[in-house]
């Protein structure tokens, strides 16, 4: 190895240490200046809380036996949403790249809706389909499926055309010319929109539980603020956190497995 | 050579939009005789690769005939290689017979052969991205001819390619062609290239084109595309085919 290589290499490695070091010291910075005024009294704890006292509460939460309960209902829920949001938003992408005149049509239509904010639907679909888990997974449904939509469309639009004339010069059918060129050229936006959307359906599960629900993160957090339980409150945030972190991560590791 | 494999008669294209009809071809007709290497060249725009998507049964929208001799099995080479990267060398070479539900061990076994022929071997579960411009042009190529056809269409299958390779490629392109005997219509602009590879010549006139002139290529010592460039006639045909385009 060259002197310059090795050079580069000792400076390449000591920028991406430094960034680590930066990204923890920050964390570790933030939590320590908030639990140090919080215990030389500076700042009121009854409205910051503390981050020693939401470890606790946390804890406290996992002895009573019902935060694994309130995780499961809001993991599950945004679950429900997502393989939905997946699996409707593939299928109407296909039918809207199989029909361009479809696909017009519906364009202003897309459009409008994406930029309704969903949360102002909230109360009608509690009359529609009434004060229950099935709202809060259509909320969250509506909240994802219409950007997957449009990010999905517009990628399977542009599907390299060489590649399907080449099929089409072989005499694929349309099915064939899916299978083999369109889908597989879009398996890596398609992993995207998932990201994007798992991130998107906790957003809306949450958003459900804050307007109808008897259990779940949002329910807890909700409860903390309605009894002015802040140590509550910023426990739900922070096992939203870790929650959102790790569906993340599962799908990037899915990611990572997809050859693409 | 003069066993015909297809006739195109009087074919007439126009392309419509909301800014007006443009005529791309009118009243072309030519011949094309089993085992040729058939260049079509001309300016650019004048409607050469509408030509081989309408002999190719892509274009359906045209008036005109055209008949190609029974039997007659044809495919088709791209510009651009147009492989699929997620598939390794041999699954892409093996497309077409898969489409055409033609998979057997038998054909396989002919692809896996026409791999190792052309120096592909090594390669075969090699995935397309860890392959030269060239090496991904031999497997374009592989593809094309896996279904066994008579005839191929090629729609200027270097041009995306640098000049040395393309020197190199276009002679690859022509031994393989000619060792399996197909016969082949290539689109191209490329005047010099149009020469060195072909037996006939067929110039196109501006749009709304039709055929212009057909030059029989006769080198003194044809051999490869790159050693028949050195032919003493060459230059005299790049000049007659220069002033042809030009006029």
């Amino acid at each position: 190895m060259s002197k310059r290589q090795e050079l580069f290499l000792k400076k390449y490695r000591h920028k991406q240490v430094f960034i680590k070091f930066v990204q923890i010291f920050l964390a570790v910075f933030i939590l320590g200046v908030w639990e140090l005024l919080a215990r030389l009294g500076l700042i009121d704890t009854f409205i910051t809380s503390e981050p020693s006292k939401i470890f606790l509460t946390i804890i406290n939460l996992f002895k009573e036996g019902n935060l694994l309960e309130h995780i499961w209902v809001t993991l599950s829920e945004t679950l429900i949403a997502f393989f939905i949001t997946g699996i409707v938003s593939v299928f109407v992408s296909i039918l809207l790249y199989r029909s361009e005149t479809l696909s017009r049509i519906v364009d202003p239509y897309l459009t409008i809706l994406n930029s309704l904010p969903k949360v102002a639907l909230g109360p009608i679909l509690i009359i529609w389909i009434g004060a229950n888990k099935r709202s809060i997974i259509v909320m969250a449904i509506l909240i994802s499926i219409i950007v997957s939509i449009q990010s999905i469309s517009v990628g399977l639009k542009n599907t390299n055309k060489s590649r399907i004339k080449i099929l089409k010069t072989f005499g694929a059918n349309e099915w064939e010319i899916l299978r083999y060129a369109v889908i597989p050229s879009n398996y890596k936006l398609i992993v995207n929109a998932c990201k994007i959307n798992v991130g998107l359906c906790l957003i809306g599960i949450v958003m459900g539980e804050f307007l109808t629900s008897k259990a779940g993160i949002g329910y807890l957090i909700l409860y903390g603020s309605q009894v002015f339980n802040l140590d509550l409150v910023m426990s739900g945030i922070v096992i939203l956190l870790v929650m959102s972190i790790l569906l993340y991560s599962i799908i990037s590791s899915i990611e990572k497995h997809l050859d693409c | 050579m003069k066993n015909k494999i297809l006739s195109v008669n009087n074919i007439f294209k126009s392309y419509n939009s909301k800014s007006g009809e443009v005529i791309a071809i009118d009243g072309l007709s030519f011949d094309v005789y089993k085992g040729e290497f058939l260049s079509i060249i001309g300016s650019s725009g004048c409607g050469k690769s509408t030509i081989l998507n309408i002999l190719s049964g892509l274009d359906n929208d045209y008036e005109g005939t055209y008949t190609f001799k029974d039997n007659v099995n044809h495919s088709y080479m791209l510009q651009e290689d147009a492989l699929f990267p997620w598939l390794s060398v041999l699954e892409n070479t093996l497309i077409g017979l898969k489409i055409q539900k033609k998979c057997t061990k038998e054909n396989i076994d002919y692809v896996k052969h026409l791999l190792a022929k052309y120096g592909l071997k090594d390669f075969m579960n090699t995935k397309i991205n860890n392959l030269s411009g060239g090496m991904k042009q031999r497997v374009a190529l592989i593809r094309t001819i896996a279904t066994k056809p008579d005839l191929i269409f090629l729609d200027e299958p270097f041009s995306a390619l640098d000049y040395q390779t393309r020197l190199k490629v276009s002679d690859d392109i022509y031994r393989i062609v000619k060792e399996e005997k197909i016969t082949v219509i290539m689109v191209t602009h490329n005047i010099s290239e149009a020469i060195s590879v072909s037996d006939r010549v067929l110039v196109l006139s501006k749009r709304p084109s039709k055929v212009k002139n057909i030059y029989e290529i006769n080198l003194s010592n044809k051999s490869t595309p790159i050693n028949n460039r050195k032919a003493p006639e060459f230059q005299e045909y790049y000049d007659k085919l220069w002033k042809d385009i030009d006029e």
